[in-house]
């Protein structure tokens, strides 16, 4: 315990310094992100995993902003690597001696086909339309690039 | 001065049984204030036509079948992001904007069960990320105090639950549901001068509530006086089969009653007094840490050792659950849907690059590189084991030989600031620091509420908060209303 | 004889199951050695699905079996069917896993136009049972002399969701989705890849089908889907570690993961010959033309991001006692609930009602004649021996030839009694047995019409009238005196002519053992 508080107060003004920063560029969506100085953490994130994440997220990330934003909320999270967590469990969740709920095999939802269907876009037949999957993203912007230069 | 805001349910209900207010008349006063209040922007939508029909139901239930229900004919105010039926519910996000659910939200339902009357929906940020109430598609909502037409020198609400809490602040409502992940219930409720509740994790129902951290989120109730934050919860809390994160046990309204002060032990967590408190606040706090002690309170000083800690864990967790819930927006279902039609891939990137604003997006990225499975164990796992030190935090000061029955902190760091400050880089500490004392509470799951106290210097509110064990709400909803007695905060914006 | 009979016996069946194999690897069988590890997902079979209360069924209107949960609509939360629980905890028992005191439920995420949230709930880091083995029967009729005793570990039982359903449109460029079955319940069983061969994991496939349907977790239907065997298949030299495998999808059939498999070894033992390099990959089994083909590859790299599911508290079972609450499953409770296994079935059968071996794995393999089997000798006194051989040899053989499914065997089960009661009490013979049952199966016979009818409408009543077999000897001997005067030179053999001219010029049946001992008889005076 005592190894802690020593650990805490001394990182805490580094802490809450990092926590400044990245918690307020939350909250400026509609002004330019000013540039931040992360010179006491070296935090890179290569190209590869740049590019798993965009696949895996599927969200378009403007590549300077995004990139500069994760580096520093990492930068952030590795403040608290180094706290000894020896000998402790996980929290996975406060209900943790809770048992879950088994509810009755009876059938008590569905049957509401247009409550299903109410807020889609697009539909055909009462079906869900969706393009046809598993291209991967690279792959798109190769063959528009391709149908731009024939263009 | 504003009428409105001294309505208290109790005051409403002798008024109707006395007629010398009617339901559908108290409505529309509700719903004009809406109206007059709405450069505030506290609402996404007013439901007018829902408020006057509740109305009228209340109407005839009170004076036909003489039934009078705990919220008969009271007005109320829901945060955008629990589901009401037939009724847009957007989370102030392009995603959501045409989302209209076709069911209601437990919390909702019970509301209505209860006979309450749904002036609106409340505006809140985007997906309830924030901590201003700024980031909403809709546009920022705004502190009535201190408030002036067309002066730019306008206060933030606090948040996410900014809506909410100007709802009741300006007497729009008498009570409104928020949500509270790291204290987006208590923050704005402690810049807008009302009392605002997170209960125990588990205590009240999620289903409807469209999630950001699921395993923190509580519906969180915002009303003027502690003593209507209690009655709404008594209609809300219990069980719920539609959410297996309820606790399966009966619960027990909550009586006001007189409390001998005297046997009561407050502990002041020394942690919490923080670089960059306000004087306006520590003054508060030892203001309110005297009047107890009058009372003849124990008041003892206690340790919470990995306080500090507790907003890097929380930006972890808070991240990892954000990539994950976010992660059914792809516009199939429901939802902004983009116009690609080349592969699923694109169709998903581009619905959700348009329908999400910079500060989920980032999450989300963050979130995913978290889970990574390489980071899983370094990142997710690591918050997790400390998110557990921070609990036991809370476990051993109410437990053991040198225990104490509740906790008396700050809730925000200052008061209200304002926007210009709020959103500009060099002020940039004033926002860190509004969660540090309200999310730890979120992390061990147990309850707080937000009480306003006094005014500070800027004639802006401060409030202090209480914390207490799991399933403490009785004592500490008792203790709230004692020190809002000995307080005696009046409402004193006359927006 | 120094060496123990015992230790003959085993390098003997060493050998002869080493041979066996060698038609379906190279010759040079100690070259290569294959590896297969199979992931089953069984439907199961309940009436509302894993986490939500809509309907478990497939048919139906579009989109209509689905709760507002099932479609991810926001704000809906999961909540755990008990019954799912309950299979799966006897599913695991049968298994002999070990079940988990705690599970928990997890998320697995990937983006899929059939899976509306995101993710799908699984249990990947503590599933409800582990550490089980299957044993089984390896006898496939034509391929196994006999069959032989194999058994495959399991690593773990856990509970997740099934997705959507895909249609693809190629013409538009578009898929319509229906999540009718999005949500359905479904236990995963991974086995360890300790199998050598298809045939092996056939066998396996079919034990575990038999094994569900009888605890009625889960049809075991292939055909629709409701039991979908994934198999992992790699070949290394004998000795060296595990190398790169591939995953075999799309078999919808026992025979087809025989098949599948078979072929996949064969292809990557070709190229590994050829001087080429296997790529880890996902393979579909195109049953139409025999071969596996290669899938576009969802990811090259993936990466599930398992994280624990926040809306689900542990699921806890009581393993020591039998008190049962809502919340908490007791374990031993449900072990007695557990019917007679196939493996209980097939010793019954070999040891109570001496069958052979192969005949009991046969019988208990085709649920229907089972049963078929189980009434006809529980009435009387039927010879079990016969009468399995009659289900096995001749009904089998008629409905497999016609191409229909065993369990949609035509022939009911007053024909089939009156029909053995028949052969048993020698009115008719073998040969004219399996004429009826051809007919019976084939043709559009009124159910209700007795068999005797039948029999005597194709005039194909056995003859066991000894005056009349007498009179028809003495012709035949009459008939053929150089034969009969080689016989008494000593000329045995010529007894099978003599029987063969009788049977070819009869138009009736005979009781042929007993025109062979009155042959035999007039013969010595």
């Amino acid at each position: 315990m005592n190894y802690i508080s020593t650990i805490i107060s001394y990182n805490k003004l580094q802490i809450i310094k990092s926590a400044v920063r990245n918690l307020c560029l939350k909250n400026l969506s509609t002004r330019q992100a000013q540039p931040i100085d992360h010179k006491e953490e070296n935090v890179r994130v290569d190209k590869n995993t740049l590019a798993l994440l965009e696949r895996l997220s599927l969200v378009k990330c403007d590549s300077t902003e995004g990139l500069t934003v994760l580096e520093d909320s990492i930068a952030f999270a590795n403040k608290i690597l180094h706290i000894n967590t020896d000998n402790v469990d996980p929290l996975y969740s406060v209900l943790e001696n809770e048992n879950v709920y088994l509810r009755n095999d009876v059938v008590t939802q569905g049957d509401c086909q247009k409550d299903i269907l109410k807020n889609a876009v697009l539909k055909e037949d009462d079906y869900f339309v969706a393009p046809p999957g598993n291209i991967p993203l690279q792959e798109i912007q190769i063959d528009k690039k391709e149908q731009e230069t024939k263009s | 001065m504003n009428k409105l805001t001294s309505y208290t349910i109790k005051k409403i209900h002798k008024s109707y049984i006395e007629k010398i207010l009617t339901p559908t008349s108290f409505i529309d006063l509700c719903l004009q204030k809406a109206k007059q209040a709405s450069e505030l922007n506290a609402f996404v939508t007013l439901t007018v036509e829902e408020a006057e029909n509740h109305g009228i139901e209340s109407e005839k239930r009170l004076y036909i079948d003489k039934n009078v229900k705990p919220l008969e004919g009271i007005s109320i105010g829901i945060k955008d992001n629990f589901c009401t039926k037939n009724i847009s519910t957007t989370c102030a996000s392009n995603m959501l904007r045409n989302f209209v659910p076709t069911y209601d939200a437990t919390v909702y339902s019970r509301l209505r069960q209860a006979g309450a009357c749904l002036i609106g929906k409340c505006n809140l940020d985007e997906f309830a990320m924030g901590s201003g109430t700024i980031d909403s598609i809709f546009g920022p909502t705004r502190n009535p105090w201190g408030y002036r037409k067309n002066d730019d020198k306008w206060r933030i609400a606090g948040g996410s639950s900014g809506g909410s809490a100007v709802a009741v602040s300006s007497g729009a409502c008498v009570a409104a549901l928020g949500s509270d992940t790291g204290g987006s219930t208590r923050n704005p409720a402690a810049l807008c001068g009302v009392v605002g509740l997170k209960p125990t994790y588990g205590l009240v129902s999620r289903y409807g509530l469209i999630p950001l951290v699921n395993s923190m989120d509580v519906p969180g109730i915002i009303a003027r006086t502690v003593e209507d934050v209690t009655a709404v919860l008594n209609c809300i809390a219990g069980p719920d089969e539609l959410d297996s994160t309820t606790l399966k046990r009966d619960f027990n309204p909550i009586v006001m009653k007189e409390l001998d002060m005297s046997k009561i032990k407050i502990g002041i967590p020394k942690e919490y007094n923080c670089v960059g408190m306000s004087k306006d606040v520590l003054e508060t706090w030892q203001y309110v840490t005297k009047l107890l002690k009058n009372e003849k309170t124990m008041i003892r000083s206690v340790s919470l050792p990995n306080t500090s800690v507790s907003i890097a864990v929380y930006s972890i967790l808070n991240q990892c659950e954000v990539a994950s819930n976010m992660a059914r927006y792809d516009g199939l279902e429901y939802g902004l849907r983009a116009n690609e039609d080349y592969s699923t891939e694109e169709l998903y990137a581009s619905s959700r690059s348009q329908g999400f604003n910079n500060v989920v997006r980032w999450r989300i990225f963050a979130g995913n590189y978290f889970l990574l499975a390489r980071n899983y164990d370094k990142y997710f796992i690591k918050a997790l084991k400390l998110r557990r030190l921070i609990s036991n935090d809370f476990k051993n000061v109410f437990n053991g030989e040198d225990s104490v029955d509740l906790l008396l902190t700050p809730t925000t760091l200052t008061d209200a600031p304002r926007y210009e400050d709020f959103v500009s880089k060099h002020n940039r500490d004033q926002c860190a620091f509004q969660d540090y004392c309200t999310q730890p509470a979120n992390m061990a799951g147990i309850p707080a509420v937000s009480i306003p106290v006094r005014l500070s210097n800027d004639n802006l509110p401060v409030s202090l908060q209480l914390m207490g064990p799991c399933l403490s709400e009785d004592l500490l909803l008792n203790v709230a209303r004692k020190i809002e007695q000995l307080v005696n905060f009046q409402h004193t914006h006359n927006f | 004889m120094k060496y123990m009979k015992s230790d003959l016996f085993k390098l003997s069946h060493f050998f002869r199951r080493r041979a066996l194999c060698s038609r379906y690897v190279s010759t040079n069988i100690e070259k290569w050695q294959s590896v297969v590890g199979l992931e089953v997902h069984a439907q199961l079979n309940t009436e509302s699905k894993l986490f939500s209360g809509a309907q478990n069924t497939f048919g139906g209107l579009v989109n209509n079996c689905v709760s507002l949960f099932d479609a991810a609509i926001p704000g809906t939360l999961p909540v755990l069917n008990r019954k799912c629980v309950e299979l799966g905890i006897m599913t695991a028992l049968a298994l002999s896993c070990k079940i988990n005191e705690v599970s928990t439920f997890d998320r697995k995420h990937y983006f899929y136009a059939d899976l509306p949230s995101g993710y799908q709930i699984t249990q990947q880091r503590a599933p409800l049972a582990s550490d089980g083995v299957i044993d089984f029967q390896v006898y496939t009729p034509g391929i196994h002399k006999k069959p032989y005793k194999k058994s495959s570990k399991i690593k773990q039982i856990q509970l997740e969701q099934d997705s959507g359903k895909s249609l693809h449109d190629a013409e538009l460029k578009r898929s319509l989705v229906d999540l009718n079955r999005a949500g359905a319940p479904l236990i995963e069983l991974v086995f360890e890849p300790d199998l050598e061969d298809g045939e092996e994991a056939a066998a396996l496939v079919k034990e575990l089908v038999l094994v569900v349907q009888r605890i009625g977790a889960c049809s075991g239907r292939m055909e629709e889907g409701a039991l979908r065997v994934d198999a992992n298949v790699s070949i290394r030299r004998p000795g060296a570690p595990l190398s790169t495998r591939t995953e075999i999808k799309n078999i919808g059939s026992v025979r087809g993961v025989a098949g599948a498999i078979r072929h996949e070894i064969e292809r990557q033992r070709n190229i590994l010959e050829n001087g080429g390099r296997i790529t880890n990959e996902t393979r579909s089994w195109d049953a139409v033309n025999k071969v596996t083909i290669a899938m576009r590859d969802k990811e090259v790299v993936q990466d599930y991001r398992f994280m624990p599911e926040p809306n689900l508290p542990p699921l806890r079972v009581n393993l020591k006692t039998k008190e049962d609450s809502r919340d908490v499953i007791s374990v031993p409770l449900i072990q007695e609930r557990i019917p007679e296994l196939p493996a209980e079935t097939r010793r019954n059968l070999i040891e109570k009602s001496q069958l052979r071996p192969e005949t009991a794995v046969q019988l208990v393999n085709e649920p229907l004649l089972l049963k078929h089997f189980q009434d006809l000798t529980l009435d009387k006194e039927r010879d079990p021996i016969k009468v399995a051989n009659l289900l096995i040899n001749d009904l089998l053989t008629v409905l497999n030839k016609c191409k229909i499914d065993p369990e949609k065997c035509p022939v009911t089960k007053k024909q089939l009694v009156e029909l053995v009661d028949l052969f048993l009490s020698k009115e008719i013979n073998l040969e004219v047995c399996r004429n009826i049952l051809n007919e019976l199966v084939t043709s559009e016979i009124d159910k209700d019409k007795p068999i005797v009818d039948l029999v005597h409408q194709k005039g194909w009543a056995l003859v066991t009238d000894t005056e009349i077999i007498t009179q028809l000897c003495k012709e035949v001997l009459d008939n053929n005196p150089k034969l009969v005067k080689q016989y008494k030179d000593g000329k045995t053999k010529v007894f099978k002519a003599l029987m063969g001219i009788l049977a070819k010029n009869s138009r009736s049946k005979y009781d042929m053992s007993l025109v062979s001992k009155i042959m035999e008889d007039l013969l010595k005076k």
